[in-house]
């Protein structure tokens, strides 16, 4: 009987309509690291947070920002966002005014205080928060007006990105303030991270780890916040597999964007397209291979760029992905603001890349396959993350493609944790490591380009400029962007490190990856947007077709 | 007695030495915590790392690790502050004041005794004719003649005022309203105090006093060691989980057990008649089919057998729910509808698990009937004219149980390792699932903790089968 099912045909019935009714249930692969705003680290975290909104700004589904808790967004123009000069320092303030809308599960107003207190705890040393990088930049929060809805920031100099989403989030400082004044030492471990409270349409009612966290309505959420449905629950299933038949027996309504991977969508569309909705959202994770500039083979700029031509990045995405992960060629894809069409692209030319190579010294001896320089053969290592089917085909067709025009790739592939923590981190590999960045939609990532971000033994090993990258030049443009208060301007440095990045090429931009989930036919107003900001962004919007 | 005595020594001998190894391995592990964070955020600094490493301890070397993580250690603990104007905290809560003048006062104080006052505003609560405004926390240096004139806060119908320290306060108050400091309090210390006047109306304050500079307390963290004298919290916290292990641990056990008692009392009750029917008829065909299938049941990897099984009968027929131990809120609905919906969701990983149990146990009991069949005394027994079915359930099973009964008691470690798989695919929430996940979210503790847990079962295991093994065989007893 099990055997047949090998060639079994499609399945007879797919459920349809919600799991629960009025209920969302949603199959996550992962457990969330923590609920407890200052010390979530994960996606995961992150989507099952956002149903509690609780920042000041969000994205919209075009990657803008946009006013949220907040009723506007300051900036020069309404007088909000103030510039001036303090003992001879440039200074900023920025105002923001909170919507009436927002209310705590219990009832209380979200006030100034709320985000006031979240800045207290990343802002002090013996909390383990971990990332504090727009913290401090702020010199001082303060709570205004009789009902305390006016937060005036106070930042130590103009900064760009001042407007971020998830820059300021709010925690229930009436809650959450005497804990922390009790024992700040024991605020990480306490109970409020098991059961947040939340501000937004949904509030945090019950997390059993390893089955499943459940959120319910707001009650008090109000007009625009209140949501058409009553819960959302997310079901932990670690098995891909299982999350497939959890959703065609019709356990679960939909399967998160976090950590499925394109691969298992396609195959699983082939079987269902009919009976559910896929969505593939590009977005800003940037798959790319790592030159190690330190190496005198790849130090030579035409060997990197001729590495560049001789790979047929298009055909790879297209054989491999269905042509749905758009090529990147530089650093920033098509939505971004900071992209720019004109720069340099590697379109695929094994003429080109021959060129190069032979220009570079690298000849091929008569009746061989490999070039070689000084009796020296071409050969490069190429590093990933062993156990990922994409990074591992992809390595496989390179491997093939870089052979035509004369260059060994040797694969050595590691375990995810040997290779982040050991290899990339100590910059251990030889030649290059293929992997990827998750970028930020309104920052300019200097800290992935900027000399002073190599990792090296003096430092510790602290940084994330894994290819060694030091252009005084890039790094004079990549300064200036944080600083620039015009978006318009900040885009045009922003592409005009693009342009800089494309013609030196510190790593090989392979593409951007798409961010897969899988919805039942009837639920509407699902928006993944393919960036940090996770699909749950509008889960008030969320129904079922009746 | 005594032998019991040095095994059990023996085996608190072996935990302790596979504590250390164990500590130092996943210390060497490739993937620390906070190293996985910078490949992971491009936004993580790098000073935020060296502090993050030193609120961990992951700056010191292993032994201090391991010292800190066995025995305990001192933190230091700051004095908590409170903002006038915050509500009294959930814990540590001395002195929870009367609601007088609108405002009501409270005390709180920490683990390391360190106190420090607050007050809210009581919106439409009893305004008195007397009250007591914020008095301004004092930091003393010297405490040996610090004094404060708390009448300058005292408002309101003022005429003919006494005053009293609560009894927790350390120091004096006079009638004038004078407050001293004793000469030996030192630390920081809440002062409430009440106030009445001459119409019998009653108010109530509070301030802090702080000797400067506070000495540095220290609040002892307890090691695992305690957990041997009951403290389940000394077993530590989960980083990847938010919680105490204990609680983690506590439900996941039940979680396995539940999975596996079934599972092995369902394998027993089919494999045992079955080993003893095909050891009877050995060689006929219903020998051979069910060595076939025994072995089949043996040799079918468990993680895609489950997969089959999930496929068929949760997706394709949609008899049984896709994994998961129970439906979310389903708690709601009442015992009996909870009981019946764990019940469905147990079904498949049962079967799963009891397959491949089924196997392994009916060709042990086909081979230890096998071996006893031939013996003396059975013949003996049937020349006796005893009739078969006394023969074989009497004398062969008896004896044929013995090692049955030892491999049962070896294969309870099996309990908590061996149903990782299945609990993986079933998403069945089981402490091998807690192992596995421990494991690759580096959280050491917890991983660290169930490694010793199956360790000790392994320890318990052998000595139970070995004391079973005496109990049913009466030639180990003399010897």
């Amino acid at each position: 009987m099990i055997f047949a099912i090998g060639c079994r045909p499609a399945p007879t019935k797919v459920s349809q309509g919600p799991a629960r009714p009025h209920t969302v249930t949603i199959g996550l692969p992962q457990e969330p690291d923590s609920l407890f705003v200052p010390f979530k680290e994960m996606m995961v975290s992150e989507e099952v947070m956002r149903v509690g909104t609780y920042t000041l700004t969000i994205f919209d589904e075009h990657w803008k920002l946009v006013p949220w808790a907040a009723k506007e967004i300051p900036t020069l123009e309404n007088g909000k966002l103030e510039l001036y000069t303090e003992n001879g320092q440039p200074k900023m303030r920025t105002t923001w005014e909170i919507r009436d809308e927002f209310f705590w599960a219990d009832g209380k107003p979200l006030i100034a205080d709320d985000f006031i207190l979240s800045y207290k705890i990343i802002k002090d040393p013996t909390q383990e928060v971990i990332d504090r990088t727009t913290i401090e930049k702020i010199e001082k929060m303060e709570s205004r007006g009789a009902n305390k809805k006016t937060l005036v920031v106070t930042w130590k100099e103009p900064y760009a990105y001042y407007h971020n989403y998830r820059n300021h989030e709010a925690l229930p400082a009436h809650i959450v303030g005497p804990l922390y004044a009790a024992a700040p030492e024991k605020l990480k471990k306490s109970d409020f991270g098991l059961k947040p409270l939340l501000a937004g349409p949904f509030t945090i009612t019950e997390w059993s780890p390893g089955e499943f966290i459940e959120a319910k309505v707001n009650p008090y959420a109000k007009k625009f916040l209140k949501p058409k449905i009553k819960e959302v629950i997310w079901r932990i299933i670690p098995q891909t597999n299982t999350l497939e038949s959890n959703l065609v027996a019709g356990d679960i309504d939909a399967i998160s964007p976090v950590g499925f991977d394109i691969d298992q969508a396609l195959n699983f569309e082939k079987r269902f397209k009919k009976d559910f909705n896929f969505f593939y959202t590009p977005g800003l994770v940037w798959e790319h291979i790592d030159f190690n500039l330190d190496n005198p083979i790849l130090k030579d700029k035409r060997v990197r760029q001729a590495l560049a031509y001789g790979a047929d990045r298009a055909g790879i995405a297209k054989l491999l992905f269905a042509g749905k992960q758009p090529v990147a060629h530089g650093t920033e894809p098509e939505k971004s603001i900071y992209y720019n069409p004109n720069i340099r692209k590697y379109e695929y030319s094994k003429a080109k890349a021959e060129q190069l190579l032979t220009e570079a010294g690298w000849i091929r001896p008569k009746g061989e396959d490999i070039r070689e320089k000084n009796g020296q053969p071409l050969k490069l290592i190429l590093m990933t993350t062993s156990g990922n089917k994409s990074r591992e085909r992809v390595e496989q067709l390179l491997q093939a493609e870089w052979h035509k025009i004369g260059v060994d790739i040797e694969i050595k592939n590691q375990p995810a944790k040997v290779f982040f923590s050991d290899t990339l981190h100590k910059r251990k590999f030889q030649h290059m490591a293929l992997y990827s960045w998750v970028k930020d939609p309104v920052m300019v990532s200097e800290n992935l380009w900027r000399c002073d971000n190599i990792p090296s033994k003096k430092n510790g090993f602290l940084g994330q400029n894994m290819p060694g990258f030091c252009d005084p030049k890039a790094d004079a443009i990549l300064k200036s962007a944080s600083l620039e208060l015009d978006a318009q301007k900040r885009a045009k440095i922003g592409q005009e490190f693009e342009a800089l990045f494309a013609e030196e090429l510190p790593s090989l931009p392979l593409y951007f990856r798409v961010e897969v989930s899988i919805t039942k036919k009837g639920l509407k107003n699902w928006k993944p947007t393919g960036i940090l900001q996770p699909v749950t962004w509008n889960s008030q919007e969320w129904s079922w077709d009746s | 007695m005594k032998r019991l005595g040095i095994r059990l020594f023996q085996m608190a001998l072996i935990l302790a030495g596979l504590s250390v190894f164990l500590f130092v391995l996943m210390l060497n592990m490739p993937g620390n915590p906070v190293d996985l964070l910078i490949t992971s955020n491009p936004r993580i600094k790098p000073e935020d790392v060296i502090r993050l490493k030193k609120l961990k301890g992951l700056d010191q070397p292993w032994y201090v690790q391991y010292t800190r993580w066995m025995w305990g250690y001192y933190e230091p603990t700051a004095a908590s502050v409170i903002e006038i104007g915050s509500p009294p905290p959930a814990t540590g809560l001395l002195f929870d004041g009367q609601v007088s003048g609108g405002r009501k006062w409270f005390v709180v104080k920490n683990q390391a005794g360190l106190e420090s006052v607050g007050s809210v505003v009581i919106e439409g609560g009893p305004l008195s004719r007397l009250s007591v405004q914020p008095v301004p926390s004092q930091i003393v240096d010297v405490p040996e003649n610090f004094s404060t004139d708390l009448s300058l806060y005292v408002t309101g119908d003022t005429q003919g005022l006494k005053y009293e320290l609560l009894d927790h306060s350390p120091g004096k108050i006079d009638d004038k309203g004078i407050y001293t400091w004793p000469q030996k309090a030192i630390g920081q210390k809440a002062i409430s105090f009440s106030v009445t006047n001459a119409k019998g109306d009653k108010a109530l304050g509070a301030f802090a006093v702080e000797q400067d500079p506070v000495p540095n307390y220290k609040i002892f963290n307890r090691g695992f060691m305690f957990v041997f004298l009951g403290d389940t919290q000394a077993m530590g916290f989960s980083n990847a989980y938010k919680r105490p292990i204990w609680d983690l641990l506590s439900g996941r056990i039940v979680n396995t057990l539940a999975l596996m008692i079934p599972a092995i009392l369902l394998s027993l009750l089919i494999a045992l008649p079955l080993g003893i029917i095909s050891a009877c008829r050995q060689y006929s065909w219903f020998d051979y089919i069910l060595n076939f299938l025994a072995f089949v049941g043996i040799s079918l990897p468990v993680f895609w057998f489950g997969i089959m099984i999930m496929f068929l009968f949760a997706e394709h027929l949609q008899w049984f729910p896709a994994g998961g131990i129970e439906t979310p809120g389903i708690a709601e609905d009442g015992f009996w509808a909870e009981f019946t919906n764990r019940f469905s969701h147990a079904v498949l990983p049962v079967c799963v698990l009891s397959i491949a149990y089924v196997g392994r146990w009916l060709r042990y009991m086909r081979a230890s009937m096998l071996e006893i069949l031939p013996a003396d005394y059975i013949r003996t027994a049937r020349a006796k004219g005893l009739s078969e079915k006394i023969v074989i359930y009497k004398h062969a099973l008896r004896n044929a149980l013995i090692p049955i009964v030892t491999i049962l008691a070896l294969s309870i470690p099996v309990l908590f390792g061996g149903a990782v798989l299945t609990e993986t695919v079933f998403s069945w929430p089981g402490i091998g699932r807690l192992e596995y996940d421990a494991i690759s979210n580096a959280d050491y503790y917890l991983a660290i903790v169930v490694f010793l847990i199956s360790a000790l079962l392994v320890m318990l295991g052998n000595l139970l089968a070995d004391w079973l093994y005496i109990l049913v065989d009466p030639r180990m007893r003399n010897s």
